[in-house]
């Protein structure tokens, strides 16, 4: 393990790009520094009559669907994984490197095109209520409908394509989603997880139900009879964004590898922060203060001073509030070298790619740094007295670019900034400590739990929960939403009691909501509140549901709009639309259990949304440990929740026949250097001690739990939390137990190996007799199509 | 059921629903609280109480507020200048919006400035508007008598059984446009924005 202060550098030695300007880097580099526009009417569903049918729209004709015979056809994923081969292909791999030290790491969103199942809206329809029977015969029919919407497996998927088994991971952050992944794929390289990763996003939320949703929202830029100059970021007349769909990826390397193997370097990715504004659900703070705090991050991180930074691209939508907040926090950051440092938005050429805009930005950025070509912010033509800086505009300018910034930010409040310097042979290291030390490193490196919190099937807090698991009681009934064949519902659970912030208690889901709840039991279980000085160099990590969309709302819209039991565009548009929630876009966030948290508990340190199914929240937990380790952070809220019962979820189970029993709820852990624990006389219930990853199709379960053994340097596991059995040949594993929550509290997805990780720290702590009873070591271990993750929790023990 | 008594009725379901929206207690909301300053809004919060509204109230309501469209038609440099309204701009509330009190029209009112201003009667305004033309729309075709369908978002006439769309909450706020175009005696130049 490679300790703080002492981390390898990343480089960047291949790229690949998807957009409406281009299927390729050169092409849509070259449209975008020419200034040309890719926005125009939306073709990929009837838009004639919508209020808003423009965007910047990809030419699916162009993508290569020749390696996507095997794959479901969404049209996300079949962008990502076009980009992803040309970037493998730009970094001429050759499969230099082992497959196991490889992952891919992506930013996306896979929001269920609604179209899809518009001819069958009479037969999925009954009663002003969807017909599960029916539904779910349309969907063993048609499989491929489901596919769309599992995004949660597109990494995993292209990893698989691309022959990758290293740790595979997609990331939401909502528009900062692609800058979040690559952070996070920098972080895994840098500290020694893995060689190589292709990290990036693809999105596309051009379908006619999340343009609705946009436009419902009035986020969209009105100008629809002049698309061409509707994106006009920085402009004084600018009205809203132009929704984009896309995909970029970048090959990141160990500059050692990329060195033995003799690659082009386009640059060095020198450093990443992320934020949370932990302000309000979609408005941006008013101050940028979120923006500044990624970017000052990613500074200290990269250890260049602001006046280094030679270019700035900006998350720049072209919404009235985004744009002069970033103004704002740029200057805040940059103080008067802002006069003098260029700030351009690509959006106003390729419009927002959402989860994949903070891809494609980068890639911009890498080559303005590489080319010394700035690119233009086009549509420039009135000036904003509250957007004073230098924007690059309508033409693109040559500069001498050593060092720039690439922002994102995400509705919700999640941010993220990352740093590209150029590369240059021969450049000479900066000695880490010239600006100040990340941390004091050696300190401690040690991880330990001070709080746990659980709403589950079985109990409403932590102790209700593992009390009654331990007492083998269960709450599992009979199924009655008629989805699955028996069912555990979390009961007697008021979350309006429980939640202070008001727009919280409106939005966040039923799942969301329970991850907020359980975030404060564990905050307070540790002793800790909000506001207070303990919690300010806390991180974020959550693993999220993929899908957490109430079907539900789309019943009244979609049965106005039907004619004769055929659906009808035209009445959609003029009468459909506006009878469907306009929050809905905003209430199915898959981003939204984290944003809740860090809105009501003002946290606004590093954090990441790992969206991977079932695997996420160990994932999530394995990530907070890193940025301790790292000297990131001082503590994090980590953890996961989900909820079955949606149809579209019940749908995909169900065709897959995986489980008898569904669930919900959510654990929260909170994790803290173990020196900041025993200086605030916390009581400790375990230390996480390792953790391990793999996307080894055939053996992921296996190769996770053998690194996360080694790392904590486990000689024997007395008890494995989790569902799968164990596998054979791991000395480690053959005397152990095997303890599973589901047959209890039913298959409760990403919650699942968040309540696992539950028992784990409160088995270390003998929690049971007070904490005086057995301690045991344990392994906590998920497994979902071929991916796996997993930890070595034990019993906490003071230094000699 | 008198006009009367059946306003009082809606009045009462309206500030319910406002409360309910924003999470106050009844008695928190009065016609006079300011929407943003007061009762705590969010942006957020004026779609979800639109939708409310169209909901309860089977309505449509304008889903941009008066300052856009204003200078939708008027083109912007007529209603906003460097983030304060013009003179053409505040005359415009004072016609358009009677309940915000004239002394809070001043010359360096900014357009957040503006948005404090709206209140939970600026929202009753509009409301009672639309219910009251729905309630005095006509059938197209028998001139008879109109009332919600039954599952739709439309109007059915009691005689002929023939259908007709709710009044529109955006063609009234450009309507009250055109009226305060000839009243002031100006020439809208619509710019090419929104249709």
């Amino acid at each position: 393990m490679i300790v703080a202060g002492d981390r390898r550098r990343v480089v960047i030695t291949g790229m690949g790009a998807v957009t409406s300007l281009g299927v390729s880097v050169p092409e849509v580099w070259n449209a975008v520094i020419e200034g040309r526009s890719g926005i125009g009417y939306i073709r990929q569903f009837d838009s004639r009559a919508f209020p808003v049918p423009i965007g910047s729209e990809v030419d699916l004709a162009k993508v290569g669907l020749a390696d996507c015979n095997d794959l479901p056809p969404g049209r996300t994923i079949r962008f990502g994984l076009h980009a992803a081969l040309e970037a493998q292909r730009d970094a001429a791999l050759n499969g230099a490197i082992e497959p196991a030290r490889c992952g891919v790491i992506s930013g996306s969103s896979a929001f269920p095109v609604i179209e899809d199942r518009l001819d069958s809206l009479g037969v999925l329809m009954s009663g002003g209520q969807w017909d599960f029977p029916a539904y779910l015969d349309y969907c063993r029919r048609r499989p491929e409908t489901l596919a769309q919407s599992d995004a949660a497996s597109i990494s995993g998927k292209i990893a698989r394509k691309l022959g990758f088994s290293g740790a595979s991971t997609t990331v939401q952050a909502a528009c900062a989603s692609a800058t979040q992944a690559i952070g996070l794929a920098f972080k895994k390289i840098a500290n020694g997880e893995l060689d190589l990763a292709i990290a990036g996003g693809a999105d596309s939320m051009l379908s006619m139900m999340c343009v609705a949703g946009f436009t419902l929202l009035g986020a969209l830029s009105r100008r629809w009879t002049s698309p061409a100059q509707a994106s006009r970021p920085f402009d004084r007349t600018r009205d809203g964004f132009v929704a984009g769909e896309g995909a970029a990826m970048l090959v990141l390397e160990d500059l050692e590898s990329a060195r033995r193997r003799g690659a082009r370097i386009y640059a060095e990715l020198a450093g990443y922060g992320s934020s949370g504004d932990a302000y309000r659900f979609t408005d941006g703070h008013p101050e940028g203060l979120g923006i500044a705090m990624s970017m000052q991050r990613a500074l200290e991180d990269s250890n260049l001073r602001p006046d280094e930074i030679a270019y700035i691209n900006a998350h720049g939508t072209s919404t009235p509030i985004n744009d002069r907040c970033e103004t704002r926090a740029i200057r805040q950051v940059f103080g008067r070298h802002a006069d003098r440092l260029p700030v351009s938005s690509v959006k106003s050429e390729l419009g927002h790619l959402l989860c994949a805009a903070g891809a494609i930005e980068l890639v911009i950025t890498v080559l303005a740094v590489h080319s010394g070509v700035l690119p233009p912010t086009i549509n420039l033509s009135h000036p904003d007295p509250d957007c004073d800086l230098d924007y690059v505009p309508n033409s693109r300018r040559n500069a001498d670019v050593p060092a720039a910034i690439s922002n994102s930010c995400g509705f919700g409040g999640q941010n993220g900034s990352l740093v590209i310097r150029r590369w240059e042979a021969g450049p000479k290291p900066k000695p880490r400590s010239s600006v100040k030390p990340r941390s004091s490193a050696g300190s401690s490196e040690r991880v330990v739990v001070t709080g746990v919190g659980v709403i589950s099937p079985l109990g409403t807090t932590a102790r209700k929960h593992y009390l009654r698991f331990l007492a083998g009681g269960s709450a599992t009934k009979p199924g009655t939403s008629g989805q699955y064949p028996e069912e555990a519902h979390v009961s007697a659970f008021d979350r309006r009691r429980h939640i202070s912030n008001r727009m919280l208690r409106k939005i966040l889901t039923r799942a969301s909501g329970f991850a907020t709840v359980a975030a404060g039991q564990a905050l307070r279980d540790s002793g800790l509140r909000k506001g207070q000085d303990g919690l300010a160099g806390f991180g974020l990590h959550i693993g999220s549901p993929g899908l957490d969309q109430d079907f539900d709302v789309f019943l009244n819209g979609l049965r106005v709009s039907t004619r004769d039991g055929a659906f009808d565009a035209s009445l959609f548009a003029r009468r459909g639309m506006a009878m469907i929630d306009p929050l809905f876009l905003v209430k199915s966030l898959p981003n939204s259990g984290l944003c809740g948290i860090s809105i009501e508990f003002g946290i606004t340190g590093p954090n990441i949304n790992v969206m991977n199914g079932s695997i996420s929240a160990l994932q999530a937990i394995a990530a907070a440990c890193a940025d301790i380790r790292r000297g990131e952070i001082t503590g994090a809220l980590a953890g996961g929740y989900d909820s079955l019962f949606q149809l579209e979820v019940a749908a995909a189970h169900a065709v897959a026949g995986r489980i008898k029993t569904a669930g919900e709820g959510a654990a929260v852990l909170v994790l803290e250097r173990e020196d900041r624990a025993i200086a605030r006389q916390a009581r400790i219930y375990a230390e996480i001690v390792g953790d391990g990853e793999s996307c080894d199709a055939d053996r992921s379960l296996q190769t996770a739990a053998m690194s996360a053994i080694e790392r904590g340097r486990f000689s024997n596991v007395d008890i494995v939390f989790g569902d799968s059995g164990v596998p054979t040949g791991i000395a480690a594993l053959e005397n152990c137990r095997v303890a599973s929550v589901t047959p209890v509290a039913g298959c409760c997805g990403v919650a699942g190996a968040a309540f696992s990780a539950v028992h784990a720290c409160l088995a270390s702590y003998g929690y049971a007799c007070g904490g005086k009873g057995k301690r045991e070591r344990s392994l906590v271990w998920s497994e979902e199509a071929g991916r796996s993750a997993a930890l070595a929790v034990q019993p906490w023990e003071a230094r000699g | 059921l008198t006009k009367q008594s059946q306003e009082a009725t809606e009045r009462k379901i309206f500030l319910g629903i406002v409360a309910r929206a924003l999470d106050r207690k009844r008695e928190e909301v009065r016609m006079s609280s300011r929407l943003f300053s007061e009762l705590g809004s969010e942006s957020l919060d004026l779609l979800d109480l639109a939708f409310s509204l169209e909901m309860e109230f089977r309505i449509s309501m304008p889903r941009t507020d008066l300052l856009v469209r204003a200078y939708e038609f008027f083109g912007e440099e007529a209603v906003i200048q460097d983030g304060v309204i013009t003179e053409l701009g505040l005359r415009l509330i004072g016609k358009l919006m009677p309940e915000v009190d004239r002394a809070d029209l001043g010359p360096s009112l900014t357009v957040i400035g503006f948005r404090d201003l709206i209140r939970v009667d600026s929202l009753y305004r509009v409301v009672r508007r639309l219910l009251d033309a729905k309630r005095a729309t006509a059938c197209l075709h028998c001139g008879g008598k109109m009332v919600d369908a039954a599952d739709e978002p439309e109007l059915v006439c009691t005689v002929c059984g023939k259908t007709a769309p709710l009044p529109s909450g955006e063609a009234l706020l450009a309507s009250d446009l055109e009226e305060a175009v000839k009243e002031f005696g100006i020439s809208p130049q619509r710019n090419d924005r929104g249709r």
